[in-house]
């Protein structure tokens, strides 16, 4: 069955008010997407040109950005003092969290996953860009720094050198980028969002 | 002054229902014609839910004229009384606001 593109359009813009809707229990997404589905076909009755995508267009412009309405829905409506608590909460986490081992940061995942305030992709960005943040970067860099006394080469006489190249330095460092990499995406984080 | 027309609104919805039903399109209409009230119209209908689930208003389905029957609105007893109630009050909140910017009589010294 052929879907014409001016329903396509309205299912596209209903589909993204119901997964940002993620406040609402299974019935009450259902309610909302019922009742704007209602008006637009109320709308589109009325407009003379049922199936024009510039009619539907306008019609879903002026309904709004479905993160606002889904906003709207959330019981706990935006600015709410638990919602922000849960915010900053996820920000901390995120980077200090590694502190205690693995537990804390991935704490700091879950609150960042189930806040409101970022979109999916500012999400991932938290996830991916901070690898058990500050904390566990000065985890491996303490570790690191533990195992380097070890990287003594010795030849066949006895004789003993501290291996001078590059090695021992890799892991220091690609743990200062994880944690300058953490600090930074913890700040955007932080400033941007809803 | 955007929390509190976001305050406020519910409250106009129910005015609006005072006296009438009304069905979702009617009632997005009347919000937006007053300057300032809606930012968004779909922001509208999970305010009537947050209605309907507090038994401010309730709902039934009715025939429309030429398309899907649609859900008109319309208040409760309950609503009516919180409605009355906020009267009450934003009058009372409205005429105290009032004393202080207007400038003519009734600014009280310090």
């Amino acid at each position: 069955m052929l879907t014409a593109p001016a329903d396509r359009l309205v299912d596209d813009y209903l589909a993204r008010v119901a997964a940002r809707a993620t406040a609402l229990d299974p019935e009450q997404r259902d309610e909302l997407t019922a009742q704007l589905r209602e008006h637009i076909a109320t709308l589109r009755a009325e407009s003379g040109a049922p199936d024009d995508e510039a009619t539907i267009r306008t019609i879903l412009d002026q309904l709004g950005d479905p993160r606002d309405i889904a906003a709207a829905a959330d019981p706990e409506a935006s600015g709410s003092a638990r919602g922000v608590w849960q915010a900053r909460a996820a920000l901390l986490l995120l980077l200090l969290g590694g502190l205690v081992p693995v537990v804390g940061w991935v704490a700091g995942v879950v609150l960042l996953w189930s806040a409101d305030r970022w979109s999916a992709r500012q999400k991932l960005a938290g996830t991916l860009l901070t690898p058990g943040g500050f904390g566990g970067a000065f985890f491996v860099l303490v570790w690191s720094l533990l195992t380097s006394s070890a990287s003594v080469s010795c030849d066949a006489s006895g004789r003993c050198q501290e291996d001078s190249g590059l090695a021992p330095y890799v892991v220091p460092v690609v743990a200062l980028v994880f944690a300058a990499v953490s600090v930074v995406t913890v700040i955007r984080l932080a400033r941007s969002g809803r | 002054m955007i929390q509190m027309r976001r305050g406020v609104l519910p409250y106009c919805v129910l005015a609006l229902l005072r006296e009438q039903e009304c069905y979702g399109v009617q009632i997005v209409r009347s919000l937006a014609a007053a300057d300032g009230m809606v930012t968004s119209e779909g922001t509208v209908y999970p305010l009537l839910a947050r209605l309907r689930r507090q038994g401010l208003v309730t709902t039934r389905w009715g025939e429309s004229p030429a398309g899907p029957p649609r859900r008109y609105y319309r208040i409760t007893a309950g609503g009516r009384a919180a409605l009355d109630a906020f009267a009450t009050d934003w009058r009372r909140t409205r005429d105290a606001v009032e004393r202080f910017l207007s400038e003519k009589d009734g600014v009280p010294p310090c």
